[in-house]
């Protein structure tokens, strides 16, 4: 029976595809969940108010920012971090890859959560226009790029989607 | 000066100059950079510091006996024991700021809102934040200062009553003949007031840290963020009472800085008292609240009594005027942002009579520190409004009367009137390049068509200098007694044992891609690839060479770090060479380096490789041919051509290099809110020779980026409390994708002939987009209002107001004709 | 960031949680917790129970009947924007909700959550205001429902009392010609904050003459202020009414006290609200003139 108030819960998440089983605190976040219990320190946090975009996380196929929610209410969640962006041989997706080519990052920390926020508006509109890219990554804030790159970045991604069939999946 | 050696490359086969793939990339884009809160420690334990809610009180009590009982405490730290533990921080100032008391924790007082008060550390983050909801303290607050011009008052509140008084630090700086400028000149152009507002670069990275104390050695380690660590030691190794080398810094990832991590000083000084107080290792993060409380802020200035001398055609024969510099409520890295503007003084223009007046104070607000363009952008945005203010009054166009007080190209070298030599450039070409870029006489017309529509089109120009390489020896302007001159950097080349090539600097990178470029150099001198040489990054003074100037601001790596790769290379150069035409038995004219091998020329069989060299020194030495001493591990360290400034004149080359950056901006403003939308933008520098330009075009970006928030919605506003009214990014804007423009870039160009690459240093960019929305908005107004902008923050709101006036706008702006 | 101790439950049924609000006094309702989690965050206003209601689906439909859609209170902004009911219906729903914040925040933020949060700046409480909804409320053994009118009584207030959800917010499908417009005035950049909104409704009748005139300003007090004296002189003029500024004018905005804060001065506020009521005022009767000529 769930309907008893808890202080502490027993949940499992599936992250990356593994899936991990571990005591939260109710007032835990999730970002600091999977920083501080599961070790994936490439989600990062940058502020306190839900405006970086730092910590973005795709939780059950939304992309969400993990300083914004319980790690207790994600019970049972499918949760796709930064470390889970690379093909299986290690090698470079192609988000990654168009990131590094065009020299989307500089200091790299609030790249993670770029790419997944980049995936995310690549998944469900395949061929963004320039506001479509600037609107869908609004909610993640970059210091040393103007942006500039990133939505290069994007919009080559989108044209290499026409081209060579679904990039993003 | 040292000079590129390559194996008879061509432009086309090298490595420098190229947009390589970055070497940083793949850790950072796969989520495994190390970051400093990333680190951990085992048996670590949590600080959490309660900072002030006052913007000034007097500390009446504070009582932790509630919070050292609470679940998982392990101690607690107050200013009361610290004023026993630490000796007050160094000053850079002569009296009155060498006065200045600093502690890592507020004693006796707090002087601005978020200094940290008590610090409380626990087993876990959580249970030290808890901890602190426990704490007693009773505050009896006392009135704020919140204004530079406002505590220089007799009467205003003293933010530091040992000092007597408010001020820092005051001087008058005068080169040339302003009164006899002003007797020649056809008109002079007075302005009341000008005030470039307080706003700072928000690293998405926060502070953080862990910092660990081995009682066997006395030695603290310090895993963190700070970006200038022998400048942290310094200050922190006296406050201690140990000596500096037991301060031991390790720098990996920093998730950006713009300047802002130089000052953490204080921060990892309340960590090392703790670690040793409680034996465990502290870790210390900090959250986006705290750091913009009680971070660093950029410096906020205002102007007032300025005097310009011009001639009838626009020729400005000089500048006068008084700055007020706040510097919040420590000094700190202060007061050198009294004199660093002083690089840039007359910024790209020819004038040459110049006096000001320089104030520098305290105010109960957030101390300053080095951001982005630091103390240059605050000069420059003070001599663009002059010159847009200059071509209003005159009703002249201001891009003609930009070109016609440029230094021209064929004055390069041009020495200032205080004695910097601009190294090189092409101010003209680069403002018709923006030009160009932008198809400037189309949004003329544009201008014209959108009359009456409710839309206002505004065309505005930033020319800005971006001041590289200190010489620190500046500092001795403020503080004559200070050990400072000159600067420099270090780095280790060397083989490794089985070949590799190693690389160590002692800077601290935050995405400027040192890594990437510093192999560049290498491949280049030693003809190996890139992708075969390891830098190391970060700076470990334990384990890599560093020197008291090592770290990464003030845009110097391309000059400072790159020539300290390059002289290390070429030494190592130097060795292998010998020690292979020893092995090869050839003459060292012979041998060449290719992939890794040495080879005499011509003869492919006769080789040997990197291995096979590093073997012999390393493991075999018994075979190393007779009479060599060569060790395949070179130190080099660049120290640019400097000498000390004449501090009675405060005249001397306070720069070594000057790149360029002239943006052109178009927006729209809409007639009834105020409302405005950049519509077209293009930013052109000249940053000497290119090391890799993809970088260099990315550096544009972020500074562009950066000064388009700064200019239009991001700013750091107290009330009269002192209380911080934008202390989060909920009220402090920071921009966003949506509001900056795809901006158009173009580079030229012009070697700097001082440097040892012919690269200058860039990154901060100079402040550019704050002169040119400034100078756009300067349009608008000139098609409605005809309000004057003297303000470098210009929301919705403020375009408004200055829209609705037609007078008080144009209040303090006035133009003498003269006989 | 770190939070206060504090329990939680996610409840079944919407039954359930009310029984849970009413067995624990000082607990919070968590739904989206695009603004709470901040609220906690900060330690303003804890509470030490949270019922999770944010996986009740009965919570989360988009219906559609004869006079009016029905949302349900923890309706993400997401599904909003993606709701082809809505789109059909009422589309400025979606337009409006994809303002808001950014993609990671409408993928969790509820329209519930921004109605019971009723900041100021909250997007909805003008917009339900002007569109005449009905907020469903379920409380122990009870089910009532009110106006959005009634139901937005303060900053950050709402007429919900303790042990009460809001459950649902009723649109109706107006059978008339209609416009609707939501015109802000975001202030650090494009849909960042809003520092004042207006919103407007109008329907035609058979006559094509304006009427249900709903004009409703945000961010110039306590709660959505309607313009009634502008309503009144538009209800009953023709559609292709030209002179909407003297139709504005007509509003008094010296009787308005905005508060004053570090986004936007209260005078500002205050200048304009008559700026935005007439390009709201504008769009709508654009829109409603397009649906007379169809």
């Amino acid at each position: 029976m769930s309907n008893i108030p808890s202080q502490k819960r027993s949940i499992s998440v599936t992250v990356n595809g593994t899936t991990y089983y571990r005591d939260v605190a109710a007032r835990t976040l999730l970002v600091h969940f999977l920083r501080e219990n599961l070790n994936l320190t490439g989600t990062h946090f940058g502020c306190d108010t839900g405006h970086c975009g730092s910590c973005t996380v795709i939780a059950n196929g939304k992309l969400i920012k993990s300083c914004m929610m319980l790690a207790i209410q994600a019970d049972g969640f499918t949760i796709e971090t930064v470390e889970g962006l690379a093909n299986p041989d290690g090698s470079l997706s192609p988000i990654q890859q168009a990131f590094s080519d065009n020299h989307a990052l500089q200091c790299g920390f609030c790249t993670p959560g770029i790419m997944l926020a980049s995936k995310y508006l690549l998944q469900h509109n395949p061929q963004p226009t320039e506001e479509e890219i600037r609107r869908g990554i609004k909610g993640n804030l970059c210091r040393c790029t103007g942006y500039v790159n990133i939505v290069r970045a994007i919009q080559g991604l989108a044209a290499e989607t026409v081209q060579k069939g679904d990039l993003v999946k | 000066m040292s000079t590129l050696v390559t194996d008879q490359k061509t432009e086309a086969t090298r490595w420098t100059g190229k947009n390589v793939p970055r070497k940083e990339d793949e850790r950072l884009v796969k989520g495994q950079g190390r970051f400093a809160d990333d680190i951990r420690r085992h048996n670590e334990a949590h600080v959490y510091l309660l900072r002030s809610p006052y913007g000034h009180a007097r500390i009446r009590s504070i009582d932790v006996t509630a919070a050292n009982n609470s679940p998982g405490v392990i101690c607690t730290l107050t200013g009361e024991e610290v004023a026993v533990l630490q000796k007050p921080f160094m000053e850079i100032a002569p009296p009155p700021g060498g006065l200045m008391e600093d502690y890592c924790l507020a004693v006796g007082k707090v002087h601005f809102m978020g200094e940290p008060v008590v610090a409380i550390l626990a087993e876990t983050e959580e249970l030290a934040r808890d901890a602190a909801d426990l704490v007693d303290i009773e505050y009896d607050p006392l009135p704020a200062v919140v204004d530079g011009e406002a505590a220089l008052q007799s009467d205003a509140p003293l933010v530091h009553e040992e000092a007597g008084t408010n001020v820092v630090w005051h001087g008058v700086y005068d080169w040339g003949d302003i009164q006899g400028a002003v007797s020649r000149a056809d008109k002079v152009v007075k302005i009341d007031r000008l005030h470039f507002h307080r706003f700072t670069s928000t690293p998405i990275e926060c502070n953080a840290a862990v910092v660990e104390y081995y009682p066997g050695s006395g030695e603290y380690t310090f895993w963190c963020n700070n970006t200038m660590p022998q400048f942290a030691a310094m200050f922190m190794g006296p406050a201690l009472g140990i000596p500096t080398d037991r301060l031991h810094f390790v720098t990996q990832d920093i998730g950006g800085s713009f300047g802002n991590k130089i000052t953490t000083y204080v921060y990892l000084t309340i960590c090392a008292i703790l670690a040793k107080k409680s034996g465990r290792p502290v870790k210390w993060t900090e959250y986006r609240t705290d750091h913009i409380l009680g971070g660093s802020h950029g410096n906020e200035r205002t102007f007032r009594n300025i005097v310009v001398p011009v001639m009838a055609d626009g020729t400005i024969l000089g500048i006068s005027a008084t700055a007020i510099d706040d510097a919040g409520a420590f000094p700190r890295y202060e007061p050198l942002g009294s004199v660093i503007w002083s690089q840039v003084v007359p910024n790209v223009y020819r004038f040459r009579d110049v006096k000001i007046d320089f104030t520098q104070v305290v105010t109960n607000k957030c101390p300053v520190g080095p951001n982005r363009g630091y103390s240059r952008l605050q000069h420059m945005w003070m001599v663009e409004r002059i010159v847009d203010i200059v071509a209003h009054e005159l009703h002249l166009d201001p891009i003609e009367v930009r070109k016609k007080n440029y230094i021209q190209p064929e004055q390069m070298p041009y020495e200032t009137p205080n004695g910097c030599v601009y190294d090189s450039g092409d101010y003209p070409r680069c403002l018709d390049l923006a030009l160009e870029l932008i198809d400037y006489p189309k949004w003329r017309e544009r201008q014209i068509m959108a009359l009456g529509s409710g839309k206002i089109i505004g065309i505005g120009i930033g020319s800005t200098l971006d001041s590289g390489t200190n010489n620190f020896g500046q500092a001795r302007i403020i503080n004559p007694q200070l050990p400072f001159s000159g600067n420099g950097e270090v780095s280790n080349v060397k083989l490794d044992l089985y070949g590799e090539v190693v690389v160590t600097i002692g800077t601290t990178p935050q995405g400027q891609g040192h890594e990437t470029t510093a192999a560049q150099v290498v491949s280049d001198i030693l003809g190996i690839d890139p992708d075969h040489v390891r830098v190391l990054i970060g700076h470990d003074n334990a384990r890599n060479v560093y020197t008291g100037f090592s770290g990464t601001y003030a845009s110097q790596f391309a000059v400072t770090g790159l020539g300290a790769v390059q002289g290390a290379a070429e030494k190592l150069r130097r060795e292998i060479v010998q020690l292979a035409a020893g092995v090869l038995q050839a003459d060292e004219s012979e041998i060449e380096l290719r992939d890794g091998s040495a080879f005499v020329r011509g003869q492919e069989q006769r080789t040997i490789p990197f291995i096979g060299l590093a073997n012999i020194v390393f493991a075999n030495n018994a075979t190393m041919p007779a009479g060599l001493d060569v060790s395949l591990n070179c130190t080099y360290t660049y120290r640019p051509p400097f000498s000390v400034p004449d501090v009675e004149r405060k005249f001397g080359n306070l720069t070594l290099t000057y790149a360029t950056q002239i943006h052109a901006c178009v927006l729209e403003v809409d007639a009834q809110t105020g409302h405005t939308t950049i519509l077209d933008y293009a930013a052109v520098d000249d940053s000497g020779r290119l090391i890799h330009p993809q970088i260099v075009e990315g550096q544009v970006h972020g500074a562009a980026g950066l000064g388009i928030g700064g200019a239009l919605y991001e700013a750091l506003e107290y009330d009269e409390e002192g209380q911080l009214l934008t202390s989060n990014f909920y009220s402090y804007k920071a921009v966003t994708a949506v509001d900056v423009p795809m901006m158009k870039t173009a580079a030229i160009e012009s070697p700097s002939p001082f440097s040892p690459n012919g690269a200058k240093g860039m990154g901060e960019g100079g402040g550019a987009p704050l002169h040119a929305i400034c100078s756009a908005l300067q349009d608008v107004m000139r098609q409605t209002s005809g309000a004057i902008i003297t303000d470098s923050f210009n929301p919705s709101e403020r375009v408004y107001w200055l829209m609705q006036d037609t007078t008080k706008g144009r209040e303090g702006v006035s133009v003498e004709e003269r006989a | 960031m770190l939070l206060k101790e504090l329990s939680y439950v996610r409840p079944n049924s919407v039954e359930e949680a009310i029984e849970l609000l009413n067995t624990y006094p000082d607990a919070g309702i968590l739904a989206g917790g695009q603004s709470l989690i901040n609220v906690l965050k900060m330690r303003i206003g804890a509470y030490s129970t949270l019922v999770d209601i944010s996986a009740l689906k009965e919570l989360q439909q988009i219906r559609e009947s004869m006079g009016f859609i029905s949302l349900g209170a923890a309706t993400t902004y997401d599904d909003i924007i993606h709701s082809p009911t809505i789109m059909l219906n009422r589309p400025i729903l979606a337009e409006t909700a994809i303002r808001i914040a950014d993609q990671q925040v409408r993928n969790r933020g509820t329209i519930g959550g921004n109605c019971c949060y009723n900041d100021p700046t909250c997007h909805f409480p003008p917009l339900l205001t002007a569109m005449g909804a009905t907020m469903l409320i379920a409380g122990k053994d009870k089910r009532s429902e009110m106006t959005a009118e009634e139901f937005f009584t303060g900053y950050y207030q709402t007429a919900l009392e303790p042990g009460e959800l809001l459950v649902d917010i009723r649109i109706p499908k107006p059978q008339r010609p209609y416009g609707d417009a939501f015109v802000p005035l975001s202030v650090g950049g494009t849909d960042v904050l809003n520092a004042v909104t207006v919103t407007a409704h109008l329907e035609l009748n058979a006559e094509g003459k304006l009427t249900e005139v709903r004009l409703v300003a945000a961010g110039v007090g306590p709660r959505p202020l309607r313009m009634t004296a502008i309503e009144k002189v538009l209800d009953g003029q023709p559609y292709h009414l030209s002179d909407v500024a003297s139709a504005v004018a007509t509003f008094d905005i010296s009787a308005l006290e905005p508060p004053s804060d570090v986004h936007a001065s209260g005078e500002y506020r205050r200048q304009m609200v008559p700026v935005l009521t007439e390009r709201a005022l504008k769009t709508a009767l654009e829109q409603v003139g397009r649906g007379y000529r169809e």
